[in-house]
């Protein structure tokens, strides 16, 4: 039985502490403990085995320190192939002994607040994993107190090799990781990343760790991993011991167990005999069954955020598409700017932030790995990253810490077979939005039946339904008025099929004036309708309080008053028809919506101009001006929409 | 035996006339700066967690300078500040790296509240160090000495954060440049009259 088999089905007990024991015998303390692998290896198969006499089904190998840090390229070879010689040898003899390769934390804060880069540190972990290759069984990432550097670690395992992960983190009193990290933000991280276990271990003693254990086990769908300290040090008879028996210790991993822990060891100040006691009270026992909790989690190196309840609020302003002065930031590499964009949109409420940087004279792919790198370094909120470009995507997503958003792929299989690899890879949840090869359906059966056809796509690469956000399409209704009905039956139809939605709520006054009211207006509709996140502008009061105002009426209401309302509350400038006259031109006819005009002259130039010099010269710079008073709000023109 | 304690922000005597003085404050603060402080201050207060971890070892001394535990440190300096004290406390501090993103998130946006939290929190990892010297070690504050301080060399500064554990216990860590990370953090050697 492989472990990921025996994982599904029984407990595994892993061995406690390897320091502990060390100290216990007189060696030299001058060298890195890993060393012993070569200088001692009778002492580390003796450790070893005592640990698998005991009942530990897992041996950790003695290699937490081993890595390019603080070994040569040849002594990190020499001491990772010894921990494995000597893992081995311990278990000859026994059957159904698994060894784990141990990749403890490297002892240097990430960039931006310390020095070590993403990149530096993931290559770092890689060398030490690439050693363990067929050789071990597992792979366990241990003792790690930060979001960032587990990422980095769990990455490199993933792409170096294909052995089972166990990830296990460092939590203090307050429930947190050093770095800030909740439990939630883990969960959400690790099982993006597809680790085969998760938990926590060192740091406390099992009474308070037990604390952190219940957070996983309401919100975690991943086998869950516990190895805590035998309590607290103290100094007795001027010896530092533990102040948790072995037998309270065993009781307390017995109620683990009951909460749902499946792999279960010691930390430091634990011993054989806390194993041995701990096997015993988990003989009568049967692993808690596993429950998919079915949660659709976004997160941050803080902080995760639950898709599902309240509308979640993605602020949409560091996007440079109609604002210029985005743009400029962009194109002046003006970061502080973007920063800024962000920390106010988190100031005014924002949950989430989405980041787009397209814009076609830059190199995106660049400009957004060092905006999603800047921004996660002054704000917590988790982002959305928002690309086209699956190489920007890729890069983004792979430097990001925590669980992010994708926005967006679609029902075209080119979208799909672009996204879908890089979501299940850096385990990202995606924003769907519900067109295709045929374009936008006009009905909201239409288009549930892409967000059926991407979800059964994405679970091809093993994304679960949970990870996709759905988003309907919001279509502007200055053209027509129920425009944006199937937009809000088709969040009916999605969110029966049991997947979350989300829209970009601005789209639906595209062409009107007083855009916030309509927004905020159907943004509350929407709410009524089911929808579970919305990308806005935080700083538009009205929507703010839209987002906790849902509104069950029917659309009809909304779409019979909306337009009638705003357009009288307003004062806009609507286009007005210029007289009749001999002299205007095409493009003055065009820019005035004299259709019957515009036609006329069309022709009548046609008979001594070339067509596309009567597009370039006349109808383009026209359709320009139009747009620009749309976007401005300064006209409206129903029928060119 | 490696101690932990994690002391509430609103438990330090923070030092306001230092702390204006690290923002480079001259004389009386003007009132829209005190206005500034209080924010910078309630802000710090929020996000900042000091903590800090110690542990006592035995001193010994020779002729060029000291043997903390086994290691032997050529410092003059050192020798002269520890005044033959049979013992001494190994001190990593921290007001953690939350003070250190309240930093960077302001400077984008608020560069002056920027400055004035860097300067608290500057004050707050001091205060941490005189509430410890004063309050577990027994002795009157300000009387530590830093590896790099004199010809104590900076070196130390690695051993001191390896023996404390300081990256587990207090998320201190060290660059290649052997300095700390988040930045406002110090280690340090205390002297002792009696420490278990």
């Amino acid at each position: 039985m492989n472990i990921r088999e025996k994982l599904l089905k029984e407990f595994i007990i892993f061995d406690g502490a390897m320091g502990t024991m060390l100290q216990s015998k007189n060696l030299s303390r001058d060298v890195l403990p890993e060393t012993y692998n070569i200088t001692n290896p009778d002492v580390i198969i003796d450790i070893h085995r005592e640990y698998l006499n005991a009942g530990a089904d897992v041996v950790t190998l003695n290699t937490f320190g081993a890595n390019l840090l603080k070994f040569s390229k040849e002594e990190l070879k020499k001491v990772v192939d010894a921990a494995i010689e000597c893992g081995q040898k311990a278990r000859e003899g026994f059957e159904n002994k698994y060894l784990a390769l141990d990749i403890g934390p490297l002892g240097r804060l990430l960039a931006p607040f310390g020095d070590l880069s993403f990149d530096e540190a993931y290559e770092i972990f890689a060398e030490t994993i690439k050693l363990a290759e067929d050789k071990t069984d597992l792979i366990i990432i241990e003792t790690m107190n930060d979001s960032y550097e587990t990422k980095a670690a769990v990455l490199a395992a993933k792409e170096n090799s294909n052995l089972p992960i166990f990830v296990s983190n460092v939590f203090d009193e307050n429930k947190k990781l050093m770095t800030g990290a909740d439990a939630l933000a883990m969960i959400a991280l690790l099982e993006g990343l597809g680790a085969d276990a998760i938990g926590m271990n060192c740091s406390l003693g099992p009474d308070k760790m037990l604390k952190v254990l219940e957070e996983y086990s309401a919100c975690s769908s991943t086998p869950l991993l516990i190895q805590p300290n035998a309590g607290l040090p103290e100094v007795k008879d001027g010896k530092t011991v533990y102040n948790v028996s072995a037998d309270e210790f065993a009781g307390y991993m017995a109620k683990a167990a009951d909460m749902g822990a499946r792999v279960l060891g010691g930390c430091c100040g634990t011993n054989p005999e806390y194993i041995r006691k701990l096997k015993e009270a988990l003989k009568e026992k049967k692993p808690k069954v596993l429950e998919d909790k079915n949660l659709t989690l976004v997160s941050s190196y803080t902080h995760a955020v639950k898709w599902g309840e309240e509308p979640v609020l993605v602020g949409e302003r560091i996007n440079p598409t109609g604002k210029s002065r985005v743009k400029q930031a962009f194109r002046d590499n003006d970061l502080s700017f973007i920063l800024s964009e962000g920390i106010y949109q988190q100031q005014a409420g924002a949950m989430m932030l989405d980041v787009n940087c397209g814009l076609p004279e830059i190199d995106e792919a660049e400009v957004l790995l060092s905006t999603v790198k800047a921004l996660q370094g002054v704000s917590d909120l988790p982002l959305q990253i928002d690309t086209a470009d699956p190489k920007a995507l890729e890069k983004a997503l792979r430097i990001y810490n925590g669980k992010a958003l994708i926005n967006s792929v679609n029902g075209k299989k080119e979208s799909m077979d672009a996204v879908f690899p890089l979501a299940k890879k850096y385990g990202a949840a995606v924003v769907a939005l519900t067109l295709d090869e045929q374009g936008i359906p006009e009905t909201s059966e239409g288009r549930v039946k892409i967000a059926e056809s991407i979800a059964s796509e994405a679970a091809k690469y093993g994304i679960a339904k949970k990870d996709i956000i759905v988003d309907t399409l919001t279509m502007a209704i200055s053209a027509d008025k129920n425009a944006a009905k199937v937009t809000l039956d088709a969040i009916k139809g999605v969110t029966a099929l049991g997947l979350n939605t989300v829209l970009g709520v601005s789209n639906v006054s595209f062409g009107l004036p007083s855009r916030d009211k309509v927004n905020s207006e159907f943004f509350k509709l929407a709410i009524g309708a089911g929808l579970k996140g919305a990308i806005m502008n935080p700083h538009s009061s009205l929507m703010m309080q839209a987002s906790k105002s849902p509104d069950y009426s029917s659309y009809e209401n909304f779409a019979e008053n909306i337009i009638d309302r705003v357009m009288s509350e307003e004062n806009s400038t609507t286009v007005q028809a210029v007289e009749k006259s001999d002299n205007i031109t095409l493009k003055e006819a065009i820019e005035n919506g004299l259709v019957e005009k515009s036609a006329a002259l069309s022709k009548a130039l046609l008979k001594d101009t070339e067509p596309l010099e009567l597009v370039k010269s006349e109808i383009i710079p026209a359709l320009d001006k139009v747009g620009e008073g749309l976007k401005r709000a300064r006209c409206i023109c129903l029928h060119c929409l | 035996m490696i101690k932990k304690i994690e002391v509430p922000f609103s438990e330090l005597e923070i030092s306001q006339s230092e702390a204006l003085r690290y923002a480079g404050v001259k004389g009386e603060a003007h009132e829209s700066l005190l206005k500034l402080y209080d924010k910078a201050y309630a802000l710090l207060g929020e996000f900042a967690k000091p903590r800090a971890v110690y542990k006592c070892i035995d001193v010994s001394y020779f002729e060029g300078g000291v043997y903390l535990d086994k290691d032997k440190i050529e410092s003059l300096g050192l020798k002269k500040f520890l005044k033959g004290a049979e013992r001494c406390a190994l001190l990593a501090a921290t007001a953690g790296l939350e003070a250190d993103r309240l930093i960077t998130r302001y400077s984008m946006v608020e560069p002056s509240m920027a400055l004035m939290i860097d300067a608290i929190a500057g004050a707050t990892v001091e205060a941490l160090c005189n509430k410890l010297c004063a309050g577990c070690f027994a002795t009157e504050p300000q009387r530590r000495f830093s590896p790099g301080y004199g010809d104590f060399p900076l070196d130390y500064q690695r051993k001191i954060v390896e023996i404390l554990s300081a990256p587990l216990n207090i998320g201190v860590n060290l660059t290649a440049s052997i300095m700390l990370t988040p930045s406002k953090s110090v280690t340090a050697v205390v002297p002792l009259k009696g420490c278990n």
